[in-house]
Parts: C-alpha cells; structure tokens; sequence
C-alpha cells in the first residue's frame, strides 16, 4: 500500500473516531454506549495497525493487538457483566450539563485545543496531518474528562475514563512514542478500574454517593469488633 | 438643477403643510387634512424623483437651504440619495394610508396634531440623511427624535403610553449624547464639520469614536442590549407613525453607521467583530423574544430588532472582509446590508399597516383574541401574508434576495486566511440560519393566529375589511416586495454594471416563471384526473357536536414547544412545590406553582445603572440641601481655585 | 440551454415516477424486518390513484390557503427537482444550481403547508403545525452548517457544481464522509421519518407532519402526499449522487447513457431506501425534546468536517 492511501485511511478512521466520540457522549443506552466504546477501541487499533503499515515499527502493531484484545474484547465484557448485574439500562442523570450541552461544550474544546496548539504547532514540528492527530487526541482526553464530571452513574465516569486512555494512545500515536511498557501498565490500570468498578458495584444503584453508603456497614462492623 | 429643484420644493412643501396643520389644529372637516396628506404625498414623490434621478444618473447634489436664516448645506451623493428613497418610498404608502386611518385617531386636534408632526418627523429624516455638516446632522437628529417623541404621546392619557414615551425620551438622548461626543471628538482631532472629509485622526481617538457612534447609532437602531425602547414605543403609537418608525427612522440610524463606517480611517479587525456579534445577537434575541410575544404590534417590533441585527451583520461582514482585503466579498456583505434595509423598510411597513388595520378592526392587540380574519378582512389578509412571506426569506420575494447575499458572503468565507476566523463566521452562519428559521415559525404563528380558523372574540367576528386608501397604501409596499424580489436578478445586473461587481445570484424571474408554468401544468392535469366533487364539512371534533374557537391551538401553544427549547434564554423558572398526605405522593395536601420571568437586559443592564444614578443623584441632593451656606461657599471657592491652578499649569 | 431543458423534462419524470415508489419501498422493508409480508411495491401509486378519485372535503371553517397550500407544496417540490440533478448534469446551463436557494424554495412548500394545517381550526393541525415548524426551525442551522460544509469543501455553492467535482469519486475528501450522518439525520427529519416523527402513526401524542395534513383529503392530499415523496427522493438524491457516483453523468452516452444512469439511480435509491426502512425499525422514536440532542450531533460532525478541511 502506498503512504498516500494509508494517511487517507488514517484520516478516514480519525473521522469515525470524532463520530464516535459524539455518540459516546450523546448515548444514554447503556449497552450501546459500551457497544460504541468498543467501536471507538476497534477504530483506535486500527489507526495503530495502519501507523504499522507505513512507518514499520512493530510497537504499532502490539498496541494494535493489545487494545483488540482488552479494549474490545475484556474490558467490555466485564462491563457488560457489570451492567447485568446492576440491572440499569439507561443512564439519565447528569450533573451540571446535559447531552446537548455537553455536544456543543466538546465543540467548545476541540477549538480550544486546536487553538492552543496552533501557537506551538511549529515548535512541536508538527504537520498539519499530525497536528491533526494531535488536536484529536487532546480533545479527546478532555472530552473523557467532561463525561467524568457530568454524568452520575459510575459505570459512564467510567467509559469517561475509558475514552480519555483512548485520547491519550491517539495523542501518543502522533506526538512520538510513548515506551511499550507504559502502555501495557496503563492497560493493567484500566483492567483494575473496571474490575473495581464491577466488584463494586455489584447489585448498587451504582452511584458515588451509594458507594459511601454501602461502605458505612463496614466502617460500623469495625467498630463493633473494637468493642468487643 | 432639476433634482435639487425637487429636494427643496419637497421640504418647503412639507414646511407648508406642518404649519398649516398646526395653524388649523381645530379645524374638524377632514377635507382640509386630505389636503395637508396631499402635499405630504407630493413631497414624498418629489423626494422619490430627486432620489432616483442622482441613483440613476450618479451625480451627487451640493447645495444649500436657506432655514429662516440659517444657511444649511446639504449634501446628496448615491449613499444618501439611496436613504432618500426609502424615506420617500415609505412615507408616499403611509401618507396615503393615512388618508383614511386619521380619521380614526382620537380628537380633532389630535388628528391634525399628527399630521404636523407627521410632516416635520419625515421631513426631519430626509434632511438628517442629506446633511453634509456634523452640526446640521445633530440638529436634524434631534428634530426627529423630538417629533418622533410626539408621535409616540398621540395617545397621551394612557398610562402605558407615557411611560414608553419617557423610556423613549430617555434612550434616544444617551444616543444623542454619545454622537455629541464622538463628533466632538472628530472636530478636536479631524477640525473640521464637514462629513466628507473626516480625516488624520489618532488610532485611539479613532477607535474611541467608533465606539461612540456605534453606541449612539445602535441604541437609535435598536441593537440588542440598547433595545428596550422599541417593543415599549412602537406598539404604543398610531399605526403609520409604527411603520414609519420602525420601517424608515431605525433605518436612518444604519445610514449613519455605514456613512461613518465608510468614512473612518484605518480600520481595526476588532470593530467588525463587534458590529458582527452586535448585529448577530440582535437577530437571535430579537426572534426569540418575538416569538413569545403575543401583542401584534410587539411581535412586530422584535422583528425589527432582528432585522436591524441581520442589516449589522451585513455590514460586520462588510468590515471583516474589507479588514482581509476581500473587497469583491465585502462589497457583496455591504450591498447585502443596504438591499436588506431597503427590503425591511419595505416589509416592515407593510406588516405594520396591515397590522394597524387589524388592530383597529379588533380593536384589541392581543392575537389570542383574533383569528378568521381570513374571511372578513380578505384584502388585508393577503396583504399581510405578502409582507410575512417577504420578512420569512422565502423565495421569490425581495427577503429572501438580501438573506441569500448574506449567505453566499458567509459560504465564502473559506478565503479568510485565518482558520479561526472562518470557525467563528461559520458559528455566526448557523445563528443566522437559525433566526431566518425561527422568523418563518413566527410568522406562521402571527398569521395562522390572527387570520385562520375561527374568531377568537365577538370583536373579532364583527370586524369590517379597512378603506381603499388604506389598502391602497400596503398595496404599493407589497407590490413592491414581490417586484424587488422577482427582478432581483435584473436590478443586480444594472446595480453590478454601475458598481463594477457581478453578483451571482439567481434568475428568481426565470424561476418564478417555471413555478407558474408548472402550477399550470398540474393544475391542469389534476382537473384532467382528479374527482372534482367538493364537500364543505365541518372539522372534526372529535365527537363534539359542534366546533367553537376554544378548540382551537392557541398563539401560546404554538410557540410553546420552541419556549420549552431554548427555556435557557428567556430565564424563565417554573417553580413548583407539592406536599401530599400520604408517603406515595397520592393525597394532595397543598401546592405551590409560579413561573418568573427574569427580565435579563433589565435586572443585569438596565436597572444597576438607574440605581447607580439614583445613588449619585441622592448623594448630590444631601451635599446641596442639607450642607449650610458656609461650607457649601467654600466647596464653590475650592473648585474655583482649583479651576485657575489647572489653567496655570495648562497655559505653562 | 437546450441540454438544459432536456435535463429539466428528464429530472421531472423521474421524479414523479419513482418518488412513489421509494415510500412504498421504505413501507415493503420495514414490513420484512417486522416478519410481515407488507403491500406490494405499486401500492403507493394506487393509493394515489385512489386519492385523485375521492371527493375533496373542506373544513367550513377554512380559507383559501387550504385550498392553495397542496398545489404550492407540489410546486415547490418540482422546482426544487430542478435544481438536483439526478441522471446528469447538463453541460449549458447552471443556474438552477444554487443551494441556498433549493433549501429555501422548499421551506415555502413547507410554510404554506402550516398554514394550512391552522387553518381548519383543529386542535391536530395546529399541533402538528407548531410541531413541524418548531423542528425545522432546529434543523436549519444543522443543514445551513452541514450544506457550508459542502460548499466549503468544493469551493463551490453550485449544486451542479458540486455533484460535477463529485462524480469523480470522494477520493481526496475523505472528511466529507463525516458528512454522511447528518446528511442522512436530515433526510431523515425532512420527511418526517423515525426518530424525528412516525409517518405511520395517526396517535395525537406522535404525529407531527401526519397532523398538519389531517383535514386535507381526496385530490389536495394526494398532492401533498406527492410532494413529500418527491422531498424525499431529491435528498435521496443529493446523497445518492455525492456519496455512490457510479453510473452518474454518463450523457456522452446519449441516450444510451441515460437509460444506465436511470437503471443505476433506480438500484442505488432501492438500496438507499431499504437502508432507511432498516433505520427506521432499528430505533425508536425520540421524544420532541430530546431531538435537540440528535441536531446537535449532527451539528458537531458538520462543524467538525469543516475544522478539518480548515486544518488538513
């Protein structure tokens, strides 16, 4: 394959990846919300295969398989166990902003950040192909970021988190390579999170604030054994 | 001197009438004030000639008018002759209007009242627009807004009327003030009071004069956040005075924004920006708060705010690309700006003279009250829906030529060559693209409203279609609306030859013709297929025997799902508390609803600054009142003292 | 302008030809996702035939804008085919072509078609008219933006333009695949399809365009129902034409080339349509209120394909 075809893929991927960082936001659907992450994964790993394809380095292509097979495969099966259990299907609570809002605030933050780089792009020795790349990623770590803060059910401040990992391996893509190791540790990272998250919330109503309450019987039970 | 020839006689003509009218201010046969309309009719048409003859022919006029004395030099070149005309235009159908709506208003000497004023108001409008002196300017300013002011008090007894003509009074002399003192600031700097040749001023001083004349001029235009005077003062006066103040004296405030805009030197990126979000959120804001309105003539006054916004973002546009060096495209955004306000005059006008009708055929403003007009007022009707379709931008007519500019120049802004700019002109197109939308919702609603389905009201039901004077006057408006729309194409091909521009915009002549001939065609062929059996029913009512007007969707309704949607902008908060008797929420125990209304411009804008004034103006009353004579000399004696120690240090 | 008048008798037949055909279509799949065996593919144009032989009844309390408001909205319809081209793209003449202008040409097809929804007097209509104006007012800035998004991409506001640069294939544009969901958000809301409003409803709690027809009948709704299937199939083909050019502007080949290029319209806009009876039974229909969300969404990607043409 030529270079010309594979950045025109790399661009065509970049492209369903801001579709799918809009739906990400705008899903209320639980299951599809997860379904979409996995989808945001699978474009992700295929930038990664495509960035193996032209420059031939082989980190590309083992942050490639990695991210198939925790991203799309491990990750949103636990999550989906997760969310059987808890037997929510919809998330409709929201703190301060809600989905239509939160559209127009991302928008708000992809020009912010392009705006920010633009003044160090030169710097950076960046072309506008990988500046591209760059902004995307920032953006989507903010964007991760904006989905923590506003939504309540635990299991969406985790897909936030989630889509901001995935911002930062775009970021890492473009920027220059993040070590091999640091990645895989950020996986394990990840993997805990969401295990945490599903032995947590095993039969809650899965919010913050209901995890204070769980967790208070506890703190009782140790009391009662120091008195005794 | 044929022109000039017209322009004076004109004025004299209107002189003439205005005193005549107030010699005979008692005089009860209507006779007499068709003569007093006819001369003004006649000074409008000679307005119109000399207008047309410098449009056509290109020379502009210099000369002078000899006022009791004062020799005033009047200027008119292609800007001004074009402003002319507008005023002339508009005044001719509402003259004409008047002819039989005056003998609706109130006393004798109210009628006769009016139209003196009627005459020095336009009067004093064509000769702000050709007035080639600062000073003159001013002078002729403040005439219109004191002959406007009357206008406005016709109906002084009642309460709602005072209290806009004191708001009135109050916003139109801050915008006196703030052109005082950017002309100051011209004649300290430029020494000179002649408009055309405003040069050599500091980019400082510059900027700061921008920035008084679009203060000044934005509040008389009514650019949101200075446009609380205009839903207050235009439904409160008679019908024509509404049109012409909202169709031609809002309009003389953007000659003056172009007029300077054009003249002041070296331009800064920032001020198109400004122009621009002033002009973008008057367009949004003033749709939004329309659609809410329920008063016809309100309703009608937000829409001028908007289309106000929609003239400034034409000339934003005018001034960012001009900053970009794009002159093909600026050039386009201008005469975009200059075609809307002609447009808007033109519509405008229209609205508020059918509006007029209605409202004295209902004899109320509310549209909840109104409804199957359709049937009793046919003529108005049709009138109206010329005037909605034109102000909704659809095709063909001549609102939808000036949007379409506006739209084509913000498509191009891809030539900007910085990214960001063309990002925030992208944003402004989607607000823009949004008013012209919710304009249509709105006139569907004041439409369907007030002439559809059935009477709301018994004075609805017994309304009497208006006299042929009076739909003469529209008549001509809305002929004209479809006509600049339809040769749109036609005139832009003679306007681009002058100019040395192509527009490229569509042939609507050739469209509109497609769109009869295949309005024909199916006409024919449905006759040719088609059952033609018709049967009148009556609608269904869902089983109800027969249908009355309460069935029917009201104005609130209507505009009810786009409230709830932007809910955010109106600031409105519903509250609503409930307790109950029982743990389930089933036994209602008592309850509390209410819905505020947050006034924005006029809790964060309006009313601090009234307060801070009160706040000075009691400090002040306490130092004069209650201070003794001695310390109150010596504060005099201080100042004094003061006053030579700087002149000292000055002549030093 | 000869090409030109060719073209215009061309695009008008097919219109009216085929624009039936895709509702039924839409109708046949939606059928088959739902296990049922559906009406045939001419049922739309019995229904019609049906319609044209009924009587036409008026409310009493109506005015002539019902009775104006069916033919305008036809009219607008076939003006508005006029400036899509669908076969080829003449080579004489482009003056038809303006985008801005088609958008506009048919918002009057829509205006007269409120009115006439108030004017029975019926609770339905005015509901449906509120409705229908209150959801148009939020897709226009979306299909303002998305078709400047368009025309910023080709450098062009030209319709025949545009198609023109396209029918070379999206090779160099690949940010105008973004593109395709909004595009796709409004055909769906512009003829009134789910998500937005249910076409087979008649629940007073849904409808939306359904209402604002209700008392029309015989003739005038035949033609209304004529004009929304021709609204459809010309978005229909804007996507068609810009996203799947294959067998399009083939007009060396006269006529040769006109019959594959209609062969080849007919299949794309079979596939496109049985696309839009997959969509419309794999969702639901959206709450009034939540269908700023959807406009938003589609608002962002066009906003979006813009930032990147700006950038890359």
């Amino acid at each position: 394959m030529t270079i010309q075809l594979i950045d025109e893929l790399i661009k065509v991927c970049m492209v369903l990846l801001v579709v799918l960082t809009a739906l990400v936001i705008s899903r209320r659907n639980l299951i599809s919300l997860i379904n979409t992450y996995a989808l945001h994964s699978l474009v992700l790993s295929a930038i990664a295969f495509l960035f193996f394809l032209g420059e031939g380095a082989n980190v590309f292509l083992y942050a490639s398989i990695l991210t198939i097979i925790t991203k799309l495969w491990l990750i949103p099966a636990l999550l989906k166990r997760t969310q059987k259990i808890m037997k929510i299907y919809t998330d409709l609570e929201y703190h301060y902003l809600h989905p239509t809002s939160s559209i127009f605030l991302s928008l708000f933050i992809v020009i912010i950040v392009f705006l920010a780089f633009s003044g160090i792009k030169d710097d950076l020795g960046l072309d506008p192909f990988n500046y591209f790349g760059v902004v995307m990623g920032f953006s989507l770590v903010l964007i991760g970021f904006m989905i923590i803060f506003s939504r309540i059910k635990i299991i969406t401040k985790t897909i936030g988190y989630l889509v901001m990992e995935n911002g930062v391996v775009l970021l890492s893509f473009f920027v220059g390579e993040m070590p091999f190791l640091i990645e895989v540790m950020v996986l394990m990272d990840l993997l805990a999170l969401v295990a945490i998250t599903s032995i947590l919330g095993f039969g809650m109503n899965s919010s913050i604030e209901e995890f204070h309450k769980r967790l208070n019987p506890f703190r009782n039970w140790f009391k009662k054994v120091d008195e005794k | 001197m044929m022109p000039t020839l017209f322009f004076q006689s004109g004025v004299g003509l209107l002189l003439i009438a205005s005193f005549l009218a107030l010699v005979f201010l008692h005089v009860k046969q209507s006779r007499i004030r068709k003569c007093f309309l006819a001369l003004i009719i006649l000074a409008c048409v000679l307005f119109l000639a000399s207008s047309l003859s410098v449009l056509l022919g290109g020379d502009a006029l210099a000369f002078y008018l000899m006022l009791s004395g004062l020799r005033v030099s009047l200027s008119i070149d292609v800007l001004a002759a074009f402003f002319i005309g507008i005023i002339g235009l508009v005044g001719l159908s509402v003259a004409i209007y008047s002819l039989s709506y005056v003998e609706h208003v109130g006393s004798e000497r109210k009628k006769n009242f009016m139209l003196s004023m009627m005459a020095v108001f336009i009067l004093s409008m064509v000769l702000v627009v050709a007035s080639h002196h600062l000073l003159g300017f001013l002078v002729f300013w403040e005439l219109m807004s004191i002959s406007s002011l009357f206008l406005v008090l016709i109906d002084f007894e009642k309460e709602e009327t005072r209290k806009a003509g004191i708001f009135y009074f109050v916003m139109t002399q801050l915008s006196t003030v703030f052109l005082i003192f950017a002309f100051a600031l011209i004649y300290n700097h430029a020494g000179t009071l002649e408009i055309i040749t405003i040069r050599g001023l500091p980019p400082f001083i510059a900027s700061l004069v921008f920035v008084s004349l679009a203060l000044g001029f934005g509040i008389k235009a009514g650019a949101i956040p200075f446009h609380k005077w205009l839903p207050y003062a235009h439904p409160a006066s008679p019908s024509p005075i509404s049109a012409l103040m909202s169709g031609v004296m809002i309009k003389v405030a953007i000659y003056g924004i172009v007029r300077f805009i054009l003249l002041l030197p070296d331009k800064k990126l920032w001020w198109g920006i400004l122009i621009l979000i002033l002009g973008t959120s008057s367009a949004l804001l003033g749709v939004i708060y329309a659609l809410k309105e329920h008063d016809l003539k309100r309703l009608l006054a937000y829409h001028s705010i908007e289309n106000i916004g929609i003239i400034l973002i034409g000339i934003g546009l005018y001034m960012l690309f001009s900053w970009y060096s794009q002159p093909a495209i600026a050039l386009l955004a201008l005469f975009a700006a200059l075609f809307h306000t002609l447009n808007h005059a033109l519509f405008k006008s229209l609205l508020f003279l059918s509006a007029g009708s209605v409202v004295h055929a209902t004899h109320t403003k509310n549209i909840e009250k109104m409804g199957g007009l359709m049937k009793t007022m046919p003529y108005t009707a049709a009138l109206f829906l010329i005037g909605a379709i034109s102000i909704s931008a659809l095709p063909p007519l001549n609102g939808f030529v000036s949007e379409l500019m506006l739209f084509q120049v913000f498509f191009s802004s891809g030539v900007i060559a910085s990214p960001m700019m063309t990002l925030v002109l992208f944003f402004a197109l989607s607000l823009f693209a949004l008013t012209s939308a919710l304009a249509a919702a709105c006139f569907v609603k004041a439409f369907g409203i007030v002439f559809l389905a059935l009477p709301r009201s018994k004075e609805a039901e017994m309304a009497k279609e208006s006299g042929p004077a009076m739909i003469l006057g529209q008549a001509i408006l809305a002929v004209l609306c479809i006509g600049l729309g339809v040769f749109s194409f036609q005139i832009f091909q003679q306007v681009g030859q002058k100019a040395g521009i192509s527009f490229d915009l569509p042939n609507l002549l050739l469209i509109s013709a497609t769109a009869v001939f295949i309005g024909a065609v199916i006409f024919i062929a449905v006759r040719g297929i088609s059952n033609r059996n018709v049967r009148i029913s009556e609608t269904w009512g869902c089983g109800i025997a027969s249908q009355n007007s309460r069935m029917e969707y009201t104005a609130s309704g209507f505009s009810d799902p786009i409230l709830t949607i932007f809910s955010s902008i109106y600031r409105t908060k519903k509250i609503n508390r409930r307790s109950f008797h029982d743990h389930d929420s089933a036994v209602f125990k008592e309850g509390h609803a209410e819905v505020l209304l947050l006034r924005f411009f006029e809790e964060y804008l309006y009313l601090p600054v009234v307060r801070l004034i009160r706040f000075l103006s009691s400090f002040l009353y306490k130092v004069q009142n209650k201070v003794e004579l001695d310390p109150y000399l010596l504060s005099s004696f201080v100042a004094i003292l003061a006053l030579l120690l700087y002149l000292g240090v000055a002549i030093r | 302008m000869s090409g030109f008048i060719a073209f215009a008798i061309i695009n008008v037949v097919v219109v009216m030809a085929l624009a039936p055909l895709y509702i039924s279509l839409v109708k046949k799949m939606k059928a088959f996702l739902q296990g049922r065996k559906g009406p045939g593919l001419l049922q739309a144009y019995y229904s019609l035939w049906k319609l044209f032989k009924k009587e036409v009844v008026y409310s009493s309390n109506s005015s002539f804008i019902m009775r104006v408001a069916p033919y305008i909205s036809i009219i607008s319809a076939l003006v508005a085919a006029l400036f899509v081209p669908l076969l080829f793209i003449p080579d004489d003449y482009s003056g038809f072509g303006n985008i801005i202008l088609l958008l506009y040409i048919l918002a009057v097809g829509k205006f007269f078609m409120a009115l006439g929804g108030l004017d029975a007097g019926s609770a339905f209509g005015g509901m449906g008219s509120s409705r229908e104006m209150s959801i148009s007012s939020m897709v226009e800035p979306v299909v303002i933006v998305l078709f400047a998004a368009i025309a910023f991409v080709f450098r062009s506001t030209n319709l025949f333009e545009i198609l023109r640069e396209a029918s070379h294939g999206l090779g160099g544009y690949a940010s105008l695949w973004l593109l395709l969901i909004p595009l796709v958000i409004v055909l769906l809301t512009e003829t009134a399809r789910i998500p937005i409003d249910n076409p087979e409803t008649h629940l007073e709690l849904t409808m939306v365009h359904e209402a604002m027809i209700l008392e029309q009948s015989g003739r005038n709704l035949a033609l209304l129902e004529i004009a929304s299937a021709i609204k459809q199939l010309l978005l229909m083909g804007i996507i068609i034409n810009l996203f799947m050019p294959m067998g399009f502007n083939l007009q060396v080949l006269f006529p040769a080339g006109i019959l594959i290029a209609f062969g080849a319209f007919a299949i794309k806009g079979a596939f496109l349509a049985a696309s839009i009876g997959v969509i419309e039974s794999s969702v639901a229909k959206l709450r009034l209120f939540r269908l700023p969300n959807l406009f938003a969404l589609s608002f962002f990607l066009s906003v979006v394909t813009i930032m990147m043409e700006v950038l890359l």
